[in-house]
């Protein structure tokens, strides 16, 4: 019976999420002050300021990360920001190519100028610490084996004091070597993407001013693409997360009422 | 000198990188970048160990036919082909990209939100209130569960206001101390190692 029930809650679950996938139910998203300083921060920077996106997307995080950053990567190539992509998981420059495409296609970015994309560099933290620390030794190539120093982007940053901002979209931990060494060695402003499940650890950096914005799994995501007037992937999922979350809510309580019916029949042993 | 030569490596790297974050001596700070590139290339070469290690650990489960073999030969030959042509042709290849865009990439989401069944069920099966802890734990988990969507501030603006209080308040304080004990362990885990005390790093730290 008990199998049987699983299979029913997995069918439940399939439409619990897919029908407001098809008819949108537009609920509200609720605050984020997170989000909301992150969109102030980036909002507040300068034209021609040069910030770099550390991508460390994958296909089991892109739900979560990948609207985030493309979001953010929107938001940067609107205020005339330029940008440089860096990676430190194998998947991450196959998502920084589609934030090249989008740009050059949406914003008329030029490649070498207003974007560029480091090659994938292995070993989490200590590369971003070996960015932090010497950018113009961390890398001598680009993604496309093109030497850096003749790109008039990489000749505008000497040092890593030279970017505005910092920000990584992980379902690690880097996301807080930004707030231990980008933030605390550099005092370079750092922002933090990560997924809802890593937002516990993170939010003590952001409370303790040491992430000037956090964005918080498909919901911080869903903000900014609103922030920025760009409803995309994550608004629509929104509502499939709000009716997922009051399902697993439903199930956790009628498993408790049958745990509860079971144990009174057994004499209160359960 | 087998033994003492990784004591003397991780005496001499760890003081120079250690020296190199508090001090702005131009040479000390050299050499520690220095070492921390050389931790890249120590990475890279963890990652060729790890890709060896699992065409050995299938080549054997083929070659002795073990419980579903067969898997084992999709997996070899899935690995040698994008390998090979990612160092052929490069990560940047429409090849490449086409593979990865249309087999890797949604395989894999698709592995990944497999999880949310298992949730489901978890959340049938496994989570009950057994006493007056785990109904505290209930009650908390739900109110930041509901919080953190929008459903959550349309059934009541207390509801994701509590959410953030849970997130902002008893939560830091926990993950304070659970970061700073663990901070505490790495730093007298790092001197041991300095100093040689520590060498469960080396063959199981025996002399």
């Amino acid at each position: 019976m008990r199998d049987k029930m699983t299979h029913y809650i997995w069918v439940a679950l399939v439409f619990v999420v897919l029908l407001p996938l098809i008819f949108p139910l537009r609920l509200p998203l609720g605050p984020s002050p997170e989000g909301e300083s992150a969109y102030a921060y980036i909002d507040a920077l300068p034209e021609d300021s040069v910030t770099i996106m550390i991508l460390e997307v994958a296909p089991s995080n892109e739900g979560e990360l990948w609207p985030m950053a493309q979001a953010i990567a929107r938001h940067h190539f609107t205020k005339g920001h330029r940008v440089i992509l860096a990676t430190f998981v194998p998947d991450g420059v196959m998502y920084a190519e589609k934030i090249r495409t989008m740009a050059e296609a949406d914003y008329g970015a030029v490649y070498g100028t207003d974007l560029l994309i480091l090659p994938y560099r292995a070993g989490g933290e200590m590369a971003l610490v070996a960015l932090a620390d010497d950018i113009q030794k961390a890398y001598t190539e680009d993604q496309y084996k093109t030497p850096l120093a003749g790109l008039p982007l990489w000749s505008a940053v000497s040092k890593i004091e030279d970017v505005a901002l910092v920000s990584c979209y992980t379902s690690g931990d880097d996301h807080l070597w930004l707030a231990r060494h980008v933030w605390g060695k550099h005092s370079v402003a750092s922002l933090s993407g990560n997924i809802a499940l890593s937002t516990p650890e993170a939010i003590v950096y952001y409370n303790n001013g040491q992430l000037v914005g956090l964005i918080s799994g498909v919901k911080g995501a869903a903000f900014y693409e609103q922030k920025i007037n760009k409803p995309g992937l994550a608004t629509q999922s929104m509502d499939a997360q709000s009716l997922g979350h009051v399902f697993l809510l439903l199930l956790m309580i009628a498993g408790n009422l049958v745990f509860w019916k079971e144990k009174r029949k057994a004499g209160g042993a359960a | 000198m087998k033994r003492e030569g990784p004591r003397l490596v991780a005496l001499v790297t760890g003081l120079i990188v250690l020296i190199g974050h508090f001090f702005t001596s131009a040479p000390i700070k050299a050499a520690s970048a220095e070492i921390v590139r050389w931790r890249i290339i120590v990475a890279a070469f963890a990652l060729a160990l790890g890709g060896f290690n699992m065409l050995r650990l299938h080549g054997n489960k083929i070659s002795q036919k073990r419980p579903n073999w067969q898997y084992s030969i999709i997996f070899v030959v899935a690995f040698v082909a994008y390998f090979t042509l990612g160092v052929t042709t490069s990560t940047t290849s429409p090849g490449y990209k086409y593979i990865w865009q249309n087999l890797y990439q949604p395989a894999a989401s698709t592995m990944y939100s497999f999880t949310l069944f298992y949730m489901a069920s978890a959340c049938w099966r496994a989570f009950r209130i057994r006493n007056w802890q785990s109904g505290v734990l209930m009650v908390t988990g739900a109110a930041v569960l509901l919080g953190q969507v929008g459903l959550g501030a349309a059934i009541s603006p207390a509801i994701p206001k509590f959410s953030a209080w849970v997130i902002a308040v008893p939560n830091a304080a926990a993950i304070r101390a659970i970061t700073i004990g663990g901070s505490l362990g790495m730093v007298v885990m790092s001197i041991r190692v300095i100093l040689g005390l520590e060498r469960t790093y080396m063959a199981g730290g025996k002399d």
